[in-house]
């Protein structure tokens, strides 16, 4: 009889065990993975080791998969009407899906192993963990289905072709922006959102490195958000209540931008504290036209999704190997110039 | 309440040299109010957990629905137009249809909560992703997030201020709650049901009849907090608010709620929640890597747990 209850307790606690290690899968980085693949990420010649790519005829009708790290981003729906634009060019019917959420990596590696086994010609993924993606992608490989990772790397790479702006200098962009907004003095803090993330790291790396220049700017602080907008909104406010002197915060994606701006305006901090983000959310633009955020680096997410469905297509049809480092650049846009016809482009690829 | 004192003094432990300075502005007016504001929406969502946890049950769903009633509102607004206190209802009413479902369905199946709870869990996450096809919304008008703000634009120049909103809905939630809890019949029957389901049904208390009610009570509150959630974040986010159940139920159990039903307060939940944000904010600003955080927070709950049980023995003989 008494027993019932405690044994519904630890159900319950086992339950929330592994919810909670969900949580904290940053640092899963197998390092059992790659076996054969010893080629560096440098090394120019394309991969490979081993399995010919199965190519088609010209005429053939491609399959091809585009894996984003998660599907509720509108930067992943860019990559994706790039990728589809391209399939038309290139006659590939086009596959989509990923993680609900950019942190869940056992599910991503289970969509990548389910395209491979669907028997599609060739996959583009953007990796939600620099060491995980490893395994699955050469996986693929040895199946002969050729890989191009788009956006966020792995290490080591073993694919065809990295297509992505380079993060770091991206960021350094939004580290040069906020120190001219601060005339080269005051307290800083970072938004990151994945500890482990390839595009996380790179992007703190790239604005300590272009912060490092202005010697009168201090960075107070550094969090992470998981990507999810209630936590940046908490993190803001605790960063808020720990340094109220703070000058400047660099977000470093869509949920971070958001969730910055949001706190800044409700406390009447918006244009006071000044905000530079990543990304172009429409509710990131509208903080742009509103004055709660100062300046977005831009990426060009559509340009990913192109250039990845031509370097799959180009694999497979057996005409030449694509670059193994494709930068698709990135932009500044501020209230400034947000209207030129460049900017506007950038902001809003999905209009017609 | 000693266990908040050791929290403090280990806090200033760790801070070192500058524990005094860290003390003076983790202690500041504007920080307590940030914890506060911080811990609203895990208290009103873990009063709702610990209503049915104190009827013997559990729902797993909160975080699920949290984001789907939050994403509902969201739409409601900005795609059918309708006004932010109509969205703001819906948000809420669906929460309780949820509750009505997750009750009325473990009720009629004999099913444990838990089971019932851990499916919706998962089918309002996959309906809140539906509803904006897996992306986030676009901006809340003010009108909307003053829920969170607490201040409501009514025409050009004109504002109705209501200062701090968030600590109000503990304050309201929780006294309403309390009431019903302690000073009702339905109240009384909660804790008989939570304890002794058998006994209390042999008395005469249509036991499954009250367990829905405190399900649909629940699933209000969690309807509320979505709507909350979604003004605080300005957006509707269908994949925010992930794992908000487990932090309902540390809230509900470090109050002193036991998993095996019949005993819970609301005040010691509110001071549950305030505890966790307390450790949070004082976490976040001594600048611990994001890790120890975790650590802390974990460690922490336990503590408190034990403590409060020791303590309760020791009461008792």
């Amino acid at each position: 009889m008494t027993n019932q209850p405690y044994l519904n307790a630890l159900f319950a606690l086992s339950l929330s065990a592994v919810a909670l290690s969900g949580c904290v899968r940053d640092t899963t980085t197998p390092s059992t993975s790659a076996p054969a693949a010893g080629n560096a990420p440098t090394s120019a010649s394309a991969p490979a080791a081993g399995t010919p790519i199965k190519t088609k005829g010209a005429n053939e009708k491609l399959t091809l998969a585009l894996v984003p790290k998660g599907t509720t981003h509108q930067f992943w729906q860019t990559v994706k009407a790039g990728a589809d634009a391209a399939a038309k060019e290139v006659n590939a019917e086009l596959l989509y899906n990923g993680p609900s959420r950019e942190n869940s990596v056992p599910e991503q590696i289970d969509i990548v192993r389910n395209f491979g086994t669907q028997g599609v010609d060739g996959i583009a993924v953007a990796a939600t963990d620099k060491g995980a993606l490893v395994t699955p992608v050469n996986e693929l490989q040895e199946k002969g289905i050729p890989v191009v990772v788009v956006d966020s790397a792995i290490e080591p790479d073993p694919s065809h072709s990295f297509i992505a702006t380079d993060n770091v200098a991206a960021a350094r962009l939004a580290a040069e922006e906020l120190g001219r907004l601060l005339n080269g003095k005051g307290k800083v803090a970072i938004l990151n959102f994945k500890k482990g993330s390839g595009t996380s790291d790179e992007r703190e790396q790239g604005f300590r490195e272009g912060i490092a220049k202005f010697t009168g700017i201090q960075i107070v602080a550094s969090e992470y958000t998981e990507s999810d907008v209630g936590k940046a909104v908490s993190q803001t406010e605790s960063i808020l209540t720990a340094h109220p002197d703070l000058d400047g915060l660099f977000a470093s994606n869509e949920p971070n931008v958001i969730g910055a701006a949001k706190v800044f305006d409700d406390k009447g901090k918006a244009g006071k504290i000044k905000l530079v983000g990543f990304d172009a959310a429409d509710a990131e633009i509208e903080g742009l036209k509103k004055g709660t955020v100062d300046a977005l680096v831009v990426q060009d997410p559509f340009r990913m999704g192109y250039e990845a469905v031509k370097a799959l297509a180009q694999l497979v049809r057996g005409q030449g190997t694509p670059q193994k480092r494709i930068d698709t650049g990135a932009k500044v846009v501020t209230k400034a110039n947000m209207e030129t016809p460049e900017m506007k482009k950038l902001l809003n690829p999905l209009a017609k | 309440m000693v266990v908040m004192v050791l929290v403090f003094a280990s806090m200033a432990q760790l801070g070192g040299g500058q524990a005094s300075r860290f003390l003076e502005r983790f202690l500041s007016p504007e920080s307590l109010i940030a914890i506060g504001e911080q811990a609203a929406i895990i208290v009103i969502v873990g009063i709702g957990q610990t209503l049915v946890i104190i009827a013997g049950g559990i729902d797993l769903s909160v975080g699920s629905v949290v984001a789907f009633t939050g994403t509902l509102a969201a739409v409601t607004i900005l795609r059918a137009g309708m006004p932010p206190a109509v969205a703001a209802l819906a948000g809420t009413l669906a929460g309780g249809l949820i509750g009505l479902f997750n009750g009325g369905l473990s009720v009629k199946t004999r099913l444990h909560p838990f089971i019932i709870s851990l499916g919706s869990m998962m089918i309002f996450r996959g309906l809140a992703q539906w509803l904006t096809n897996a992306q986030n919304t676009s901006s809340l008008p003010a009108t909307f997030t003053g829920l969170a703000t607490g201040r409501f634009p009514l025409g050009p120049g004109k504002e109705l201020v209501i200062p701090y909103i968030l600590l109000w809905y503990i304050v309201v939630v929780g006294i309403t709650t309390h009431i019903l809890l302690t000073r009702t019949r339905a109240g009384r029957y909660c804790f008989a049901i939570g304890s002794n389901p058998q006994s209390a049904r042999l008395s005469g208390v249509r036991a499954d009849y009250w367990v829905t009610v405190y399900f649909v009570l629940a699933g209000l509150l969690f309807g509320f907090g979505g709507v909350v959630q979604a003004a605080r974040t300005g957006i509707g986010e269908p994949t925010g608010a992930e794992g908000m159940e487990l932090e309902a139920i540390a809230a509900a159990v470090i109050g002193g709620a036991s998993l095996s039903g019949g005993q819970g307060t609301v005040g010691g939940t509110i001071l549950g929640a305030i505890l966790m944000a307390t450790l949070r904010q004082g976490l976040r600003m001594l600048n611990l890597p994001p890790y120890w955080q975790y650590v802390a927070l974990g460690t922490a709950i336990i503590a408190a747990v034990i403590y409060d049980r020791a303590s309760r023995r020791h009461a008792e003989k």
